[in-house]
């Protein structure tokens, strides 16, 4: 009893010495909470919202989704309250008068901890309740605004202890206040970092890398609380994964311990230090020195000229010099002590070759990779000009017919075959003075290049990601008989396996773009009309095989708009999904009979050509330079020129990938378009260029 | 009372205890002096649980020290450079230290706070060093612990000050079970005050005895012997810590027993001879010259 009543004294006066930091918390959830609900409540009530609409913002304000002030408001409370909590630990003289206390230093350590909790969680929880207030004056404030925002309350408690007890941890190790922030970030950040630098090294040294989210990766970037934190944070805030409770909780038990543990070790000497503990600070610097080595040795390789690995050497040798010396001045406290401890900054040198030299040399055979079919589960394929966009809107995005036919491309040996080739033929990256090029095996150079983004499903939850540039006039057929295959074009094409329902509540707009002067128009009619008519197209899209993308020039192609917060294909349609969805071509063949039929009554005006009596003028343009000379370029007015030459004419809004094109050969049509000049870019058919003389 | 034994304690590469073996017993006024980076504020660090031995025991009334609340509610360590709560003011470390120390005496700090002419509600950061020190003794006393250990505390104070502190520990010493440490290089200030001292070098302890009994041990003698072959006899003789002439006059610094050295020096037919008294700065520099530490060294 008495052991009990001394604790709750030692909390007690402990806090009237910290009252500032629960008093700061406070005033930053205050400011989060009710006079956030407050301004934003009044601004979604002017937006015309429906009840239901406008309790949803109202949650999704409370849960901190979409909005950065509580995510801020965490994170900054526990680096201030982790800090400020055990800051005494590096001060020799707070250290001697806390420690000749008669108490023992679990005690101090469990009070500390327990108020670095309160401090955080109870002007929480008084700022909760004043926001209730708001929605009640406003009249959105429901039953299950209580469970969901008591939820959010735990969830980002569960966060906020898991990141305070990184500061702690960082204190603990450390016997300087300014290290110890540094070291915050450093047990933080690291492993993502490292992640991100052996992709680094991934992707300079592998032809075939794509930067996917492999389970590994996922591993290293969920080591870090704030990582971990963010990545659920812009989930649903309606629904938290057992398992996000399961790992958090089990995560915030080990730090516990380990941060007690090392309270319990640490001297009470190691005020002033650098580090507490010698061993375990020779450690930290070995990875950070290792980790910043590698980052200079990508830097000097990615900046120099071309891609010659003496700069890689010289950017690991100079970082290696460079980090050891701070971190040796840092350690030491010395200027003179800069080089100090060679040997490690050996090891770390030493380490950082060994480690490039295992991607170099494709040690672990990361290009040769090609899952035997027994073992492939399933595959996701898109090809593309680049490899700039996302794996996102790849596996992990699909639905369940998606994800079924994606099965029936893995069980295809077609498919595997074509796979196999690409793989083997794939292109090799090489930096060159004036970027990267990508070359056949002969080491010539592929003039027109494709992107085929591959993930295989390797079953247990197991992914691989692979990228292979391909020559696109050597392995353009393959490609394209991808088209004949029904799976692959559910799995292109998100439209081909939404639902009825999802047609009509989810997709918002159907936009249609003239393949001629890029003419748009919205689709008319209500939602049941849209779908209707949705489901015309896909019908025909579902038609479409390597010849309809070879032989048939698209007269117009759609873009689609989906509804936030709807679900498309099972999946929440967020603004980035949205986006997506948006960024997808649908085109339109002239053999889209029904389609264009419906268009047609909506006057979306595609026709399939130029009217030669439009056009005013084609300039031509000669890309092929010869003897140094530059493009050439020519302006034809001649009638009877215009209406030979326009028939081997494409706009590029037309480009579907597959239509073979001159390649050094462009035109620019000008062309009246009911009373005005409207310019078009187009290409040339392949072949087809008439001789105008 | 307070027991070491072979304690040891390194920070780093410096061995700052070394096999330090020691008691203090219950009531007595345990001065501890040592030369700079003798290892006096780590052996206090040591003696009150704030750091952790590396080797062997302490042990305070038969219980170890490091980690046990009960043996340490007997004990305040007041630091050479204490700490006060930012802005805190008297009446809040006070009551800090109350939740701490079961038998804190209330009303005996507000008394003493009086007494020194210290300002119960003014904020510790605007006190002068030597106030801060009083206030740290004011605390110490007013914690009604039978152990105060502490370092350097008159450092600072005037010499009223000093002797009122000084009253303070007396009288406590009378009224109750009460065992000061006073660790400090100030030898003067020790040697009115304490009865048994702990000369510490290098982080070893070269003597731990009885003042007094120090002073009957140790002798300095200044005589004029007119023979060479009678003084050189006599040093012989002796077991000499420190020597020197002054003209005639030979000054020795020795061991033995008062009537010891001086049948030694009446056999040699002195001219003069005279026993001088020792003070326990000079006791201190003899016994760490022997040890190797030499002052003259330093001395320019």
């Amino acid at each position: 009893m008495k052991s009990k009543i001394l604790s709750f004294n030692i909390l007690k006066e402990t806090m009237k010495k910290q009252v500032w930091i629960p008093a700061l918390i406070f005033l930053g959830f205050f400011l989060s909470l009710p006079v956030m609900g407050m301004l934003y409540l009044e601004i979604i009530q002017s937006r015309d919202l429906t009840q239901a609409e406008a309790i949803e913002a109202y949650i999704r304000l409370i849960a901190g989704t979409r909005f950065p002030f509580l995510a801020m408001m965490t994170m900054g409370s526990a680096l201030l309250t982790g800090v400020s909590s055990f800051s005494w630990l590096h001060s020799r003289v707070k250290t001697d008068f806390y420690h000749s206390l008669p108490v023992r230093r679990e005690k101090i350590f469990f009070g500390r901890v327990v108020l670095g909790v309160l401090y955080y969680a109870v002007p929480y929880l008084v700022n909760l309740l004043l926001v209730y207030v708001v929605g009640i004056i406003h009249g959105i404030f429901q039953g299950d605004v209580v469970r969901i925002s008591l939820l959010s309350f735990l969830y980002q408690c569960m966060f906020y202890v898991l990141m305070y007890l990184v500061v702690v941890l960082a204190m603990m190790l450390t016997g300087k206040v300014l290290t110890g922030v540094l070291g915050a970030f450093v047990l933080t950040f690291y492993s993502p970092l490292m992640s991100g630098i052996l992709q680094g090294l991934a992707s300079t040294f592998f032809d075939t890398f794509f930067s996917g989210e492999t389970r590994v990766q996922k591993f290293f970037e969920r080591l870090s609380p704030v990582v971990s934190y963010l990545t659920c944070q812009s989930g649903d805030p309606f629904v938290v994964e057992s398992k996000v409770w399961i790992m958090g909780g089990l995560a915030v038990v080990v730090l516990f311990v380990l941060c007690f543990c090392l309270y319990k070790k640490r001297p009470s000497e190691a005020a002033g230090r650098t580090m507490a503990f010698f061993r375990l600070g020779k450690v930290i610097q070995y990875m950070i020195e290792v980790l910043v080595i590698l980052c200079s040795g990508i830097l000097f390789y990615s900046v120099a000229v071309r891609g010659y690995l003496g700069w890689m050497l010289f950017g690991v040798l100079l970082g290696g010099v460079l980090i050891h010396g701070i971190m040796e001045v840092i350690y030491e406290g010395d200027v003179r002590r800069v080089m100090a401890h060679t040997w490690m900054m050996g090891a770390s040198i030493v380490t950082s070759l060994l480690v490039i030299g295992i991607y170099y040399g494709d040690v672990f055979g990361y290009d040769r990779f090609f899952p035997e079919q027994d073992s492939l589960q399933w595959v996701d394929i898109q090809v593309g000009d680049t490899d700039y966009s996302s794996f996102r809107n790849m596996y992990k995005d699909r639905g369940q017919e998606q994800k079924e036919a994606m099965e029936k491309q893995a069980r295809d040996p077609q498919v595997y075959e074509i796979l196999q080739e690409i793989m083997e033929n794939s292109l090799e990256k090489v930096k060159l003075q004036d970027g990267t090029e990508y070359r056949k095996k002969d080491g010539t150079r592929a003039d027109e290049i494709r992107y085929v983004k591959v993930v295989y499903g390797l079953g247990k939850d197991r992914v691989a990601f692979r990228g292979y540039y391909v020559d696109h006039s050597q392995y353009k057929q393959q490609l394209l008989s991808l088209f004949n295959s029904e799976a692959y074009k559910k799995t292109t094409y998100p439209l081909t396996t939404m639902t009825e329902e999802e047609l009509e509540s989810c997709i918002e707009q159907a936009t249609i773009i003239s393949s001629k002067g890029g003419r748009t128009s919205v689709f008319e009619g209500n939602a049941q009309e849209r779908a209707e008519f949705l489901k015309t197209y896909r019908a025909e899209l579902m038609q479409i095989d390597e010849h309809t993308l070879k032989d048939e020039i698209p007269i117009g192609r759609m873009k689609l708009t989906a509804h936030w917060g709807s679900k498309i294909n099972g999946q929440d349609v967020d603004q980035e999904r949205a986006g997506m969805i948006e960024n997808d071509d649908y085109f339109i063949y002239p053999s889209f009979t029904r389609t264009l039929a419906v268009l047609e009554k909506q006057k979306a005006g595609l026709v399939e050509a130029f009217d030669p009596k439009e056009v005013e003028s084609i300039t031509l343009y000669d890309y092929q330079t010869r003897d140094g000379e530059d493009s050439k370029e020519e302006k034809i007015q001649d009638r009877a020129q215009i209406a030979e030459l326009l028939p081997c004419l494409v706009s590029e809004e037309c480009d579907n990938g597959y239509i073979e094109f001159e390649d050094s050969l462009g035109a620019v049509v000008e062309f009246n378009d009911k009373g005005y000049s409207v310019t078009e870019y187009c290409q040339v058919l392949k072949g087809q260029m008439p001789d105008l003389k | 009372m307070i027991q070491t034994i072979g304690v040891s304690k390194k920070f780093d590469d410096v061995q700052a205890v070394n096999s330090l073996s020691l008691e203090i017993r219950q009531g007595e006024v345990f001065g501890l002096v040592g030369t700079n980076g003798a290892g006096k504020s780590t052996l206090l660090r040591m003696l009150c649980g704030i750091l952790k031995q590396d080797e062997g025991t302490i042990t305070v009334d038969g219980r170890p020290v490091f980690e046990d609340e009960e043996t340490k509610c007997e004990i305040f360590y007041i630091s050479d450079d204490s700490y006060f709560f930012s802005n805190g003011t008297p009446i809040d470390m006070e009551r800090y230290y109350r939740q701490f120390y079961p038998k804190f005496d209330t009303g005996r700090f507000y008394r003493l706070l009086t007494q020194f002419g210290l300002e119960k509600g003014r904020r510790i950061r605007t006190f002068s060093k030597g106030m801060k020190k009083q206030l740290s003794a004011v605390l110490g006393i007013s914690a009604n612990t039978k152990y105060l250990l502490c370092d350097e505390t008159f450092d600072g104070l005037d010499p009223v000050m000093r002797q009122a502190v000084k009253g303070m520990f007396a009288t406590e010493i009378m009224e109750r079970e009460f065992t000061p440490v006073i660790a400090s290089h100030n030898l003067r200030e020790l040697e009115d005050i304490c009865e048994n001292v702990g000369l510490l070098h290098k982080g070893g302890i070269l003597l731990s005895e009885n003042l007094e009994d120090m002073k009957l041990h140790l002798h300095k003698v200044q005589c004029v012997i007119p023979e060479d072959e009678q003084e050189k006899k006599l040093l012989q003789e002796l077991d000499v810590i420190r020597c020197a002439h002054q003209g005639s006059l030979l000054m020795v610094t020795a061991r033995g027993t008062r009537s010891e050295i001086m049948r030694r020096i009446q056999e040699k037919d002195p001219l003069f001879c005279e026993i001088i008294p020792l003070t326990l700065e000079e006791i201190f520099i003899s016994e760490t010259e022997v040890a190797g530490y030499e002052v003259k060294d330093l001395i320019f």
